[in-house]
């Protein structure tokens, strides 16, 4: 005979282990358990360089190589990009000194760009992949000055299509909010003072800079929005010294180049350079060479026009609209070192990490396989300075670090931000964050 | 007779305004329609409880039922349970109400063989409620209500001494709503805008960088339908202590025809640049306005679906231990395999038609139940009872995220007077953590919880 209490004791065990019963594999996919919990949801904000923005276009696959994917990958955190179709929004340039020469065109003195075209108004808008993204977690937009992080409309704000196509109408710091996220970083600042110095009728314009006590009150703004979401971690990184970018060259290298003292280079016969772009160091009166930035785009027509046989002179006065005189590179470089003091200290004085940029770029311009004090010049322009050996003359003009437009990073110099951002993290959190792949 | 006829009419008219609204049971059933079933784990097939709610369990245990019965009780239900995200770790808890449900059974003995009966009850019927705010699963469902009311007039028959039969005929009154937001993000945009502006045929507005999960549009659909079903069974007594049962209710599909309503919610997009013809600033609001005016996608307008209320059999036996303990068990089968697909058509032709395919799977339900005399006027009863999960692993949605769940049940009836019985019963339900989806196009992203407490009390009076 069954006495009750046994049965019931067994009854009990059986429903007990039934209770225990689980079918279904319930925790979270591993690709999105990241190495720490502080990056459950590491979200990007900034401009051009982190949205993946390289020889003056965008699509998915430069998208791809931003540092912040690469630095997100590493993480194993979810990583949802805005992802532009192919080819671009607009198509990356494929050979920047092919340009359009056609006297009827709309897009005469326009460079060659991908899928064959001179046009750099075509957008092929943002890909819809077969699971949308939740949210975004790159919300950096090619362009964007600090006031525009958090406004998209209104004075101080420059808002481009990119704007419209990566956040549909939201700011930076909406989309970010959308993401909750526990780990951000904000490189933004440096088209506060690109602009400025890159302007093509008037580089330097010290009128476009943004002033710095404007900037330090956008910078605060932007530090409060951010701070409204507590995320558990926060890098600052600081405005890259945009008077470093191969898109300019000195006045002095020309200058060199021009008198022979650059084996292996020479400019056409037609072509000269005035003696105020010799180096201040030649003691030559008004030398000022070295502290003058000619932009490419400028400098390059001048010798392809004198190529072609019509004398061109390079002179570095300060009537010379399209260059960067001395004064002006001082007010960008002011700037830029303004700007990062304030960068430094809101990030202390909220308790988040702060990175400067400069150091590696200035180690990279140090080595002219990186950035190139002047550009490799594709063999049938006529004038270019022959670089033996050189097959890139077309893929890196600017050199391994800068792609072809000579501003924007390319994907090694991505990597390299990554992972210089992956060692500063581990040290600051105490993280595990491995190398870059 | 009449009279309790009318009160019968009463309760069922209260069931129907209280609506059933449960996840007591497997996939949107529910089993909770009688105090005393629910204190010994639903296990009915072999001997019902005696006072009326055989009408449902199985009619064959009207026979031999004497007198003059009525029986009403009301089962609270406390669901709690939630969602988190797998990508924000963002949990929605169900905003469930404590819902009550009513069931109501009549009978009478006609002769000694011959006993009527009339009752209603529900067994489908689901309420999901999620908070609005936040939650993800929004787009898919934030507020599901479908009830199911049988009410079904039975007759069981004494063959002999050994064998009952029963046999009734439900009419079905059904009621469903479903209440969605719409995403703005995979909407194709209006030829009006996206041809001046050089879109291509098709530019959704996700592809101009509208992030999902964008709330653009309410929708609340909202239809009735009516149906017939039949539910039979038999009881054998093999002897004195073993009695065997099983009854079948039939599969009825129910046609419902309704409106659909859409009203707009501002997403506060503002264009920071032109496109085509509009100028920056311009309000995406202002655009969508006419999607929900005369001839727009979101227009109002008439709503039809067809949702299948499956059949459902149990079988089981009931075994009298001493003359004061009986054990018993039911094997529930439901074949919730042919639930596998929800179309909902809008009469608007601008109106995408929306399809759900469940592919839900039958199951099948184990209860164990027992019951002890303790005194005179004094039955204890338990039960236990486990159930396998009728959606798929990729249909676990915020429609109805059900999962395989074991269920813990105690009860007692007590004799309050000579015609007046009383029957308590508590339920626990903990069904398995289940992983699920709050869009199938993205699979499953979050993991579901839910546990309920269900409280029935019924009162039974013999005249």
């Amino acid at each position: 005979m069954i006495r009750p209490n046994r049965f019931s004791a067994a009854a009990l065990g059986f429903l007990l282990a039934a209770a225990a019963c689980q079918n279904d594999e319930l925790n979270r996919p591993f690709s999105f358990i990241p190495v720490d919990p502080l990056f459950d949801r590491y979200v990007s904000m900034g401009n051009s360089i982190t949205a993946g923005f390289q020889s003056a276009g965008i699509l998915d696959s430069t998208q791809q190589q931003s540092y912040a994917v690469l630095l997100a990958k590493a993480m194993h955190s979810p990583v949802f990009v805005p992802s532009m179709q192919k080819f671009g929004c607009p198509n990356p340039i494929d050979s920047v000194f092919v340009i359009d020469t056609v006297s009827t065109s709309p897009t005469r003195g326009k460079p060659h760009r991908y899928n064959n075209t001179f046009r750099d108004d075509l957008c092929y808008l943002r890909a819809i992949p077969a699971t949308p993204p939740p949210y975004v977690s790159n919300v950096a937009v090619p362009g964007a000055k600090v006031r525009d992080a958090y406004a998209n409309l209104g004075p101080g704000t420059s808002p481009n299509p990119l704007t419209q196509f990566i956040l549909g109408g939201l700011t930076q710091v909406q989309a970010m909010r959308r993401a909750q996220p526990t780990f951000l970083t904000v490189w933004i600042g440096n088209n506060d003072v690109l602009g400025a110095a890159t302007r093509a009728d008037s580089a330097g314009d010290t009128l476009r800079i943004t002033p710095v006590a404007t900037f330090e009150a956008r910078y605060d703004s932007l530090a409060d929005s951010i701070a409204t979401v507590s995320p558990s971690g926060v890098v600052l990184l600081g405005v890259a010294n945009v008077t470093l970018i191969p898109y300019f060259s000195r006045g002095s290298t020309y200058w060199a180049i021009k008198n022979g003292l650059v084996p292996g280079a020479a400019f056409p016969l037609l072509f000269t350079v005035d003696n105020n772009c010799a180096p201040s160091v030649t003691g030559i009166p008004g030398a000022r060479g070295d502290t003058t930035l000619v932009p490419f785009v400028y400098g390059i027509p001048l010798l392809q026009a004198a190529a072609a046989g019509a004398p061109r002179t390079l002179s570095c006065a300060d009537t010379i609209a399209p260059i960067v005189v001395p004064s002006e590179l001082r007010a960008l470089v002011g700037a830029v070192t303004a700007y990062n003091a304030k960068i430094t200290a809101v990030a202390s004085a909220r308790g988040w990490t702060y990175l400067d940029p400069n150091a590696k770029f200035a180690a990279l311009a140090a080595d002219t396989a990186q950035v190139r004090p002047f550009p490799i010049l594709p063999t049938k322009v006529p004038g270019g300075p022959p670089v033996p050996g050189d097959s890139a003359a077309a893929t890196r003009p600017f050199g391994r670090a800068f792609s072809r437009d000579g501003v924007h990073p390319s994907a090694s110099t991505h990597r390299r931000i990554a992972d210089t951002l992956r060692v500063l993290i581990n040290s600051d959190y105490g993280t595990a964050i491995p190398p870059i792949p | 007779m009449r009279r309790f006829a009318l009160l019968l009419l009463a309760g069922a008219s209260s069931l129907v305004a209280a609506s059933p609204r449960t996840l007591g049971a497997q996939g949107f059933g529910v089993y909770e329609h009688n105090s005393c079933a629910m204190g010994r784990a639903g296990v009915t097939a072999a001997r019902p409880c005696a006072d009326g709610s055989a009408i449902f369990f199985n009619p064959a245990g009207l026979a031999g039922l004497p007198g003059t019965r009525f029986s009403a009780g009301v089962t609270a239900i406390a669901a709690k349970g939630g969602f988190t995200d797998d990508f924000l770790n963002h949990r929605t808890d169900l905003d469930n109400p404590v819902i009550p449900v009513p069931n109501a059974y009549f009978t009478y003995q006609a002769n000694e063989k011959l006993t009527l009966g009339l009752g209603a009850y529900a067994p489908y019927g689901l309420e999901t409620k999620w908070p609005l705010e936040e939650f993800e699963g929004r787009f898919m469902a934030y507020n599901t209500d479908l009830r199911a009311i049988y009410i079904q007039p039975t007759l069981g028959y004494q063959v002999s001494p050994t064998l009952k039969i029963g046999i009734g005929f439900a009419y079905i009154t059904s009621h469903l709503e479903l209440h969605q937001r719409q995403d703005l993000s995979p909407r194709p945009i209006p030829a009006a805008l996206a041809v001046p502006a050089g879109l291509p045929a098709g530019t959704t507005f996700g592809m101009v960088g509208v992030p999902t999960l964008t709330d653009f549009a309410d929708a609340a659909l909202e239809a009735s339908g009516t149906g017939y079903a039949v539910n039979f069974g038999a009881i054998i007594k093999v002897n004195d202590n073993l009695s065997i049962g099983g009854h079948w209710l039939t599969r009825k599909h129910i046609n419902y025809d309704g409106d659909a309503v859409f009203e707009p919610v501002a997403t506060n997009l503002v264009l920071p640049v032109a496109i085509g013809p509009l100028p920056a600033g311009t309000p995406v609001d202002a655009v969508l306005g006419p999607q929900f005016g005369a001839g727009g996608a979101l227009e109002d307008g008439p709503v039809s679906t067809t949702i299948v209320m499956p059949p459902q059999g149990t079988l089981g036996f009931a075994y009298k231990i001493t003359d004061t303990w009986s054990f018993m068990a039911d094997w529930q089968y439901v074949v919730w395999g042919w639930f596998s697909d929800v179309d909902i058509d809008f009469e608007n032709p601008a109106t995408p038609d929306l399809a759900l395919h469940p592919s839900n799977t039958d199951t099948h339900g184990f209860r164990f139940g027992t019951e002890y005399q303790y005194s005179p006027k004094v039955q204890l009863r338990g039960g236990y009872l486990y159930h396998g999960g009728a959606s798929p692993a990729n249909f676990v949605t915020p429609l109805l995220p059900e999962g395989p769940r074991n269920e813990f049940t105690i009860g007692a009836g007590i004799e309050m007077s000579r015609k007046l019985h009383v029957d308590l019963a508590y339920q626990f339900i903990k069904q398995n953590d289940r992983r699920g989806t709050v869009n199938t196009a993205h699979g499953n992203t979050g993991l579901y919880q839910f546990s309920a407490n269900l409280f029935g009390v019924g009162l039974a009076y013999t005249f």
